[in-house]
């Protein structure tokens, strides 16, 4: 099983998608990565994959967005870090391509203040930032909805470490990650939340259990070797 | 412009960005703004921290230099610093960052203008945002509070 998720044409507050209640520690370190994988139903829209949330400071918008950007020239997935509203971004020179299976690894280092992405295995694109989110995890979020639109295609798993994949030591993690091993056996002991999405909605790693909003299908999962 | 170390302080630049203006400008750097952004900053930095000086100079320089960092922004901000250029810069017109954003800002850009802005501008966003993507304006209704989201609602109905 995987989650197929529908925008709704008439209003964005009912896109489908999971949301959990409480958040893993993705802030507790100076490092954060998130690999997904999914499939987008067209190179068209924007669509959202995963939104990591912090609570708001100075009433202003503290995330980390995963977005596969069929809108932007190019076609590439954007991972921002969004400090009190302004945004800070890296673009995948590769693009996605429609109704395909893809492995998106993002990665946050705090240390050098630098985010990376990588799409498929590629080499990583690096862009220098001057600030990450600030306050404190507040949810997790695959999919979209009101102005981060829903996808209109597929996730299945979502994982979360508390490292940099993007550097050097982690080159055949990546690898592995890429050939479609499960995150389950990459790096446990930087694993700081999974979800398989193959046989419900649970977090196995943190505890972080997701709930279905306006009714994502059930679909066949993409090749996991675990 | 004469850009200083207290200057960088007071407007509250990043650690990183103090180290490095200490060390290679212990004296302050004189250029015009265009030269400061371009020039100055490390290439390494320049996308991000050449926008942040342009939107501080432009909310708190007089005169010709925030006049003209004022353009500059306008010309080279992502939507996410248009609206803040729209929401919080007070001492020179933002009509034209307003404009601008109307034209390239996605939806939850748009939507901060909605949600902050003033009346006038609150409706010139919400009518961007019904062009590019209705669904996400009637969905907006749910995040916002009562007197934008009949402000919506009116956008919505065309009133």
């Amino acid at each position: 099983m995987a989650y197929r998720f529908q925008r709704d044409l008439e209003d964005s507050s009912l896109d489908s998608y999971l949301q959990s209640a409480t958040a893993p520690p993705f802030h507790a370190t100076d490092y954060l990565s998130i690999v997904a994988r999914f499939r987008a139903g067209n190179a068209v829209d924007n669509h959202t994959l995963v939104t990591l949330r912090l609570t708001d400071t100075n009433t202003k918008q503290n995330l980390y967005l995963l977005r596969a950007c069929g809108g932007l020239s190019g076609d590439p997935i954007r991972f921002a870090a969004f400090y009190e509203g302004t945004e800070y971004y890296v673009q995948s020179t590769a693009a996605f391509s429609a109704n395909t299976w893809h492995t998106v690894i993002a990665t946050a280092n705090n240390t050098d203040r630098k985010l990376n992405i990588s799409l498929d295995g590629g080499t990583f694109v690096t862009q220098t930032i001057a600030k990450l989110p600030n306050g404190t995890p507040w949810f997790v979020q695959i999919s979209g909805l009101v102005y981060y639109r829903a996808i209109s295609g597929s996730m299945a798993e979502l994982a979360l470490y508390n490292c940099d994949l993007s550097a050097s030591a982690y080159a055949d993690d990546v690898a592995s990650l890429v050939k479609g091993f499960s995150p389950a056996r990459v790096r446990p002991p930087n694993l700081i939340a999974y979800w398989p999405l193959v046989r419900g909605l649970q977090d196995v790693r943190g505890g972080c259990t997701l709930a279905a909003y306006n009714n994502p299908d059930v679909v066949e999962h993409c090749r996991v070797i675990s | 412009m004469k850009i200083t170390l207290e200057l960088l302080k007071e407007w509250n630049a990043c650690e990183r960005a103090l180290t490095w203006f200490a060390r290679d400008y212990p004296d302050g750097v004189d250029a015009p703004v265009q030269e400061l952004c371009d020039k100055v900053i490390p290439a390494d930095w320049r996308k991000y921290d050449s926008l942040w000086l342009l939107h501080e100079v432009a909310a708190r320089v007089d005169g010709k230099d925030g006049d003209e960092a004022m353009a500059l922004l306008v010309e080279r901000a992502d939507g996410s610093r248009l609206a803040k250029a729209v929401l919080e810069i007070e001492k020179r017109d933002t009509s034209a960052a307003l404009t601008r954003l109307l034209q390239v800002g996605d939806a939850a850009n748009l939507a901060q203008v909605i949600e902050r802005g003033t009346d006038a501008q609150a409706v010139q966003a919400a009518e961007a945002l019904k062009a590019v993507d209705p669904a996400a304006l009637k969905g907006s209704e749910s995040v916002l509070t009562g007197a934008r989201a009949a402000l919506v609602q009116e956008v919505q109905r065309g009133i």
